[in-house]
């Protein structure tokens, strides 16, 4: 039923998509960029804690689903499926940061906390949530940015991270709890 | 003290003022569909040539008997439509040279045979060839879109790229067996750049295309519904107890290329559909792109996947070609009125005789 779907979906009234033909890929995946690119934008911004490398992970998520269009199930979960792919491409950005830092630190060269272009992140009376943000867990970090910076519903960030609605809450009430010591703290 | 909810909640908002939803976007530069050779069907010929070319490879004596069976069905059909067409052309007074005039009857019928195949494809060959007909749609969009945006002030090219079948081909449902086998290519290559425009460019960009789109609706009102009525025939046929006979062919075949093995780690089970297969061999060349595998490593995957996939492939989609292009004629007699329409749509938009 799923490819009736998709097939029809490449049918769509001309009103719907931008062009009164059968939808290909490049359009599909050009329609959601435009569309929820911005959005992703942000949230891998704040994951990365730079506006460019969330804007190349954003890029970067987009054209590994346009390569594996064909993969897709169902082409109307393409969003789910870009969220889950700016995840893991967040998920390895700050793995490589990990990686840069420790070496920094081996070498006694510590990187900046802050540069000028992570400042532009969010305005000053707020930089401090962001530098609390990225001293949680990943997965507590991405639960509370997709929560609070996408406005996505718990059922929907069980789908980008992969894991259940469950899970969810839980991972949210201790992230939040753990943000508000670490605030704290801070202040 | 603010509590982390509330703080949170503050940042996002501060959040979307830097990045709003509608603020401008760089440039998206889609990768090419796959990575190797060019140049194959770049140059896609005319709809009779694309049929009869077929014939060179004797490994495809199925698909040329199937190709030519809809050669033939295509050409009755064509010359049915063209017959009630030509009726009234006569009665028009239509005073034209016997040059001309056989000219014009020639691309009539070329135009004709894509408004088949663009709707109602019944193989792979048929529905790349299809796709010509959308192209030519896009190239008359673009051209009226770059018109409109230039009274707008705006210059966008009204050149479009040459046709590019990497946007079109559907490899799961219509694959083209022999273009594949003989390109080593799922999809032929060619990179996709998606200009970003101001927010004011984008606005003048949307009014302009949806002007644009204003002529071909009656084309795709008319073709759209015709197209889901064929779809169902064809979701049908690719379900039905002959074609799902040749899974288990599929799962052998799959399995002595290494099956379940999948660079994502075992499939979770067997191949129950075709899709499901696509996907598998899909996975090969997506999973070593993505891992930044060089240009030779693709293009030796390329040609051993595409191979993989045409051997394993040719039993189910030839028996599911066979009945879709048992269950074409009929179904071209029973929307002949719809064809018609569209025939005349077609010549109307995208005849020599409409071009600007």
């Amino acid at each position: 039923m799923h490819h009736e779907e998709a097939r029809l979906l490449h049918a769509a009234p001309a009103s719907a998509g931008p062009a009164a033909l059968p939808l290909t890929a490049a359009d599909h995946v050009t329609a959601l960029y435009r569309a929820h690119g911005m959005d992703l934008v942000r949230v891998a911004a704040v994951m990365l804690g730079s506006r460019a490398s969330g804007e190349d992970a954003v890029h970067d998520a987009f054209c590994a689903v346009f390569r594996r269009w064909d993969r897709l199930a169902d082409s109307g979960k393409a969003l789910a499926y870009v969220r889950a792919a700016v995840l893991n491409q967040c998920r390895s950005e700050l793995r490589r940061q990990a990686r840069l830092e420790r070496r920094a630190d081996r070498h006694h060269r510590p990187l900046d906390a802050q540069s000028p272009e992570q400042a532009a992140i969010l305005g000053e009376e707020h930089r401090d949530v962001l530098a609390a943000l990225r001293r949680l867990p990943d997965r507590q970090r991405e639960a509370l940015i997709l929560r609070y910076f996408l406005d996505m519903p718990d059922s929907e960030i069980a789908v980008a991270m992969g894991i259940s609605h469950g899970t969810v809450k839980s991972t949210v009430s201790r992230a939040t709890t753990a943000l508000g010591k670490l605030l704290k703290e801070h202040s | 003290m603010n509590t982390a909810d509330e703080r949170l909640r503050a940042a996002a908002r501060d959040a979307l003022g830097i990045f709003p939803s509608d603020g401008e976007l760089p440039p998206l530069s889609l990768p090419n569909g796959t990575h190797s050779r060019s140049s194959h069907v770049g140059a896609a010929s005319g709809v009779r040539a694309r049929l009869l070319g077929t014939i060179r490879a004797r490994a495809w004596l199925t698909p040329v008997a199937a190709g030519a069976a809809v050669a033939i069905v295509i050409a009755g059909v064509v010359v049915a439509r063209q017959a009630t067409g030509g009726a009234a052309a006569s009665g028009s007074g239509n005073r034209s040279t016997n040059s001309q005039s056989a000219a014009q009857n020639r691309e009539r019928a070329q135009l004709d045979a894509l408004v088949v195949k663009a709707f109602v494809p019944a193989t792979g060959p048929q529905y790349d060839a299809g796709s010509r007909l959308l192209y030519l749609i896009q190239v008359r969009e673009l051209q009226a879109t770059a018109k409109c945006m230039a009274a707008a002030g705006y210059h966008i090219s009204d050149q479009a790229a040459p046709f590019n079948l990497s946007t079109y081909a559907d490899n799961s449902q219509m694959p083209d067996l022999q273009r594949i086998a003989s390109t080593h290519e799922f999809v032929p290559p060619g990179g996709i750049k998606v200009p970003s425009y101001s927010r004011a460019e984008q606005h003048a960009y949307n009014t302009c295309a949806a002007q644009a789109r204003v002529p071909f609706k009656g084309l795709m009102s008319v073709g759209r519904p015709l197209m889901s009525q064929w779809w169902k025939v064809i979701f049908r046929i690719q379900a039905s107890g002959p074609v799902r006979a040749r899974i288990p062919a599929l799962n052998t075949c799959a399995a002595r290329y290494g099956f379940p093995n999948d660079p994502y780690g075992n499939a979770s089970g067997p191949i129950k559909a075709f899709p499901d297969f696509m996907s598998w061999v899909a996975g090969f060349m997506d999973g070593a792109g993505s891992r930044g595998a060089s240009n030779a490593t693709l293009r030796h995957l390329a040609r051993h996947w595409t191979s993989v996939f045409v051997t394993c492939a040719r039993p189910i989609v030839g028996a599911w070609e066979r009945l879709q292009i048992a269950a074409q004629p009929g179904f071209l007699a029973q929307h002949a009125s719809q064809l018609r329409k569209l025939d005349k749509l077609a010549w109307q938009l995208l005849g020599h005789h409409s071009s600007h």
